[in-house]
């Protein structure tokens, strides 16, 4: 057989995979609001926000993806981790140079083991660094996003996107070497990013393991090695004819790769499992190993006879033990708001929902998705000289107060979801006036600015002697978002700022407040005149 | 350098600054007379009690219907108050049926395009939205513009006439536009008092901080000298009277039913004054422009034609 009939499924991964990267892609750049659900789907970022959130909607896409695996294998790293398909990409672009990934079981678990305890002590610092999706995130959004933006109000000057400042640093951080990073890891081994790295891949390895539909080498196989050269994984092991199914990605190569149609997927059909369990056993009674089902390898593993890289139970045991101990230890005492870092995360203002500063410090990602979809183009990336790894900045607008995009597309639950009203009174900061600053105190000046902007009310101009109007502040009313700051004209420094705060709660509801103030100072009315009731 | 030297490269610099000054001058148009109350008076239409088209309906018939406006193939720029994100019933924004009717007279009298704009206070796009301006011009067969980028859409223009604002980036559309219908909603402002039809010029500039800095209510006064609206409509369908101009609580919004028409920026902004329940003296940028010529805020000397829709 000359080609495989096979080589479909693969060009179906393929186009499944494009699907992602240009939904994802578009979310990204343009805020389609389609490409949420391949968000959605992202597995750190799901458990991370079922765990934080106890989101049941969160639990049910993870487990959504759990179950996927366990019937498919790892599918989801072909077809649904936009970094996964961005590095097949890469290795496409340079013509598969690089050598197969090795098995680095003790890597791959420790990593893991420390990801997912310090997620339960809520610090996402795993995730921040491996995780696929938050990665992906913030790559695009400053290396692909601003050319994008550019482009788009080049051709539609009528319906322009928000061009957002990128600060050099950020680019760097965000963008430029991350992507060096993981080219060179392309190169050097191909996918060794996503078999020894990533701990969403070590998770659903773990799952996959056990799948229901295996890939496996038949009898058909001839040795070729064929599949063998192919594999992005270094998961086929053609002495032993084997295919590790934790570490295989499904990006279904060696299926194109056999002219032999000797890679199946799925399990034997029954009349041919019985027949080489029977033969399996014959095979066991003569010592031998040829054909290895998966029973046979368990019971070869038991016998002490490891496939080389795998672990035997107790290093496992003990591994993780004294790992996850370790990270326990050092989640309690170096997460932001740990014992070390009681007042890590303060200094800058952060997204309404992200609850306090060292929470927010110890959750956010830097996925950017939220900093991408800032209607009131406040919020900014690490790389700006202000601590968080997101925060709000006044300079080129305001939190704007019917927008709540950033808390509710926040894939990681470090921001909650709120209701509108509930995000209306959520104090972000605190405005502080300057009087020495105000040209409305110091000149007479009738500006008025910051009370023209205020969303909330708790920013007035009172009477101050004849023809004078000054800014006053109430600060039960005020959320700190920036309507005030950004306005104000005066320059270097503002007389108007919004100062950060440690905690974020809810402000007085200005509605109640403007209600009881009334009952004492009446609106004006407008005066009756003219004739026939004409006010004029 | 000799004398005769000295002399003509002072004389030529001199010209050439003249003509380089003129150019970028906003050109005195000659339809000022009829606009300035050269005539010794202004009138104001005043219509209440009927839907915010049907009130422009009858007051836009009084002053000899939108034909006495828009000629034939001209490009007419209609610019409502679009500054917050706020709905139609939150009155922060002129009422979206007003602005309709009028693209919609505008075109059935032979506009060659309507274009419609606001430099917005909120993010833009969330004001266009949901002021519900934009989808009833574009239902009404408008084209609205975007107005929030400095290089893109403006161009910077001097006024010598003005006393505070002597030179501003204005929006393109004004300028090359045939026909400027300024379409206001009236509210309390915490800053200037009263915004109706000069304040909303601001809308049509890019740098609304040097206005703030530089003696509000005199930059108000000038911004009209840059342009004349050929039409005035003051939408008092609902206004706010408190907490202005954004209005904070729903108490803040009163529904009076009123709608004001006039050449005269300045009659009616005065007028205006009336309908919300404020003296004249409260908002100093109508004497201010009174004073400039831009018309007249003698009550004495405006007529006003009162109308029931």
């Amino acid at each position: 057989m000359a080609t495989s009939r096979l080589r479909w499924l693969r060009y179906g991964r393929v186009a499944l995979a494009a699907l992602t990267m240009l939904m994802l892609l578009a979310l990204i750049c343009h805020g389609v609001a389609a490409g949420e659900y391949w968000l959605e789907v992202q597995f750190g970022p799901a458990v991370a926000r079922a765990w934080q959130l106890f989101s049941p909607v969160a639990a049910a896409v993870a487990l959504l993806v759990l179950v996927l695996t366990l019937v498919l294998g790892r599918v989801y790293c072909s077809v649904l981790c936009p970094l996964g398909i961005l590095q097949e990409f890469i290795g496409w672009l340079t013509r598969r140079r690089g050598r197969a990934p090795g098995n680095h079981p003790r890597l791959r678990y420790g990593i893991a083991v420390v990801t997912i305890v310090l997620l339960l002590f809520g610090w996402s610092l795993g995730l921040r660094l491996l995780d696929p999706a938050s990665r992906f995130g913030g790559m695009v959004a400053t290396l692909v996003a601003p050319w994008y933006t550019a482009l788009y109000n080049r051709l539609f000057p009528d319906d322009m996107l928000i061009v957002r400042p990128l600060a050099l640093p950020t680019l760097f951080i965000f963008g430029v070497l991350p992507l060096l990073l993981l080219t060179a890891l392309v190169l050097w081994r191909r996918r060794w990013f996503c078999t020894t790295l990533c701990p969403v891949g070590t998770a659903l390895g773990l799952v996959a393991k056990c799948t229901r539909l295996p890939l496996r080498l038949t009898d058909a196989c001839v040795k070729c090695g064929q599949c063998q050269k192919v594999c992005p994984a270094g998961c086929i092991d053609i002495a032993q004819g084997s295919i590790d199914n934790e570490r295989c990605l499904r990006c279904l190569k060696c299926l194109d790769a056999c002219r032999f149609e000797a890679v199946a997927w799925g399990r034997r059909p029954a009349m041919a499992a019985a027949v080489a369990a029977a033969a399996g056993e014959k095979a066991l009674a003569a010592g031998e190993s040829t054909a290895k089902p998966a029973a046979a390898a368990a019971a070869d593993a038991r016998d002490g006879a490891l496939p080389q890289g795998e672990l035997t139970r107790r290093e496992v045991l003990v591994g993780v033990a004294g790992v996850g101990a370790a990270a326990c230890a050092g989640a309690a005492l170096l997460r932001p708001g740990g014992v070390l870092r009681a007042g890590a995360g303060a200094g800058a203002i952060y997204p309404p929902g992200a609850g306090s500063a060292a929470r927010f410090a110890a959750l956010c990602t830097g996925c950017q998705l939220c900093v991408r979809n800032c209607r009131g183009n406040v919020l900014r990336a690490a790389g700006d000289g202000r601590p968080g790894l997101v925060h709000l900045v006044f300079d080129r607008g305001m939190c704007e107060f019917n927008c709540m995009r950033c808390s509710s597309i926040c894939p990681t639950g470090a921001l909650r979801p709120m209701t509108l009203p509930a995000k209306q009174r959520c104090r972000i900061g605190m405005a502080h006036f300057d009087p020495s600053l105000c040209i409305a105190v110091q000149d007479g000046v009738d500006c008025g600015a910051c009370a023209e902007h205020c969303p909330t009310g708790a920013l007035q101009m009172k009477d101050d002697g004849p023809g004078r109007r000054i800014p006053s502040l109430n600060p039960d009313l005020c959320i700190g978002c920036g309507s005030c700051e950004y306005p104000c004209p005066v320059r270097p420094v503002r007389a108007m700022r919004v100062e950060p705060v440690a905690i974020q709660v809810q402000a007085d509801d200005p509605g109640e407040f403007f209600r009881q103030r009334r009952e004492h100072a009446p609106l004006p009315k407008p005066a009756a005149g003219g004739d026939d009731g004409w006010l004029l | 350098m000799d004398r005769r030297h000295f002399l003509k490269s002072g004389v030529a610099t001199a010209a050439a600054t003249a003509v380089l000054a003129d150019l970028s001058t906003v050109p005195a148009r000659a339809d000022e007379a009829k606009t300035a109350g050269a005539a010794g008076g202004s009138e104001v239409v005043a219509v209440r009690n009927g839907s915010a088209a049907a009130m422009f309906r009858k007051g836009i018939e009084a002053l000899g219907g939108m034909t006495a406006f828009v000629k034939p193939g001209q490009k007419v720029v209609v610019k409502p108050n679009i500054g917050w994100d706020r709905t139609p019933e939150q009155a922060a924004n002129t009422n979206p049926e007003l602005v309709a009717e009028i693209v919609r007279q505008a075109i059935a009298a032979g506009a060659a395009q309507v274009q419609v704009f606001d430099h917005t206070c909120n993010e833009w796009k969330s004001c266009y939205r949901n002021s519900g301006i934009e989808a009833a011009v574009v239902a009404a067969g408008g084209k609205m513009l975007s107005a929030h980028d400095e290089k893109l859409h403006y161009v910077e223009k001097s006024c010598p006439q003005a006393v505070s604002l002597k030179t501003a980036k204005i929006h393109q559309a004004i300028i090359d536009a045939d026909v400027f219908i300024n379409v206001p909603v009236l509210k309390h402002h915490g800053g200037a008092k009263m915004t109706a039809a000069m304040k909303n010029f601001l809308g049509i500039f890019w740098d609304r901080s040097f206005m703030h800095k530089n003696n509000l209510p005199q930059c108000i006064a000038d911004c009209a000298l840059y342009r004349r609206p050929d039409l005035n409509v003051v939408d008092a369908y609902r206004i706010v009277v408190a907490n202005g101009p954004r209005g904070k609580v729903a108490e803040d919004i009163r529904e009076l039913r009123y709608q004001l028409l006039s050449r005269d920026i300045v009659a009616i902004d005065a007028m205006a004054t009336k309908v919300i329940g404020y003296e004249l003296a409260d908002v100093p940028y109508i004497a201010l422009a009174a004073t400039a010529g831009l018309g007249v805020a003698d009550f004495s000397r405006i007529t006003v034609k009162r109308l029931e829709a």
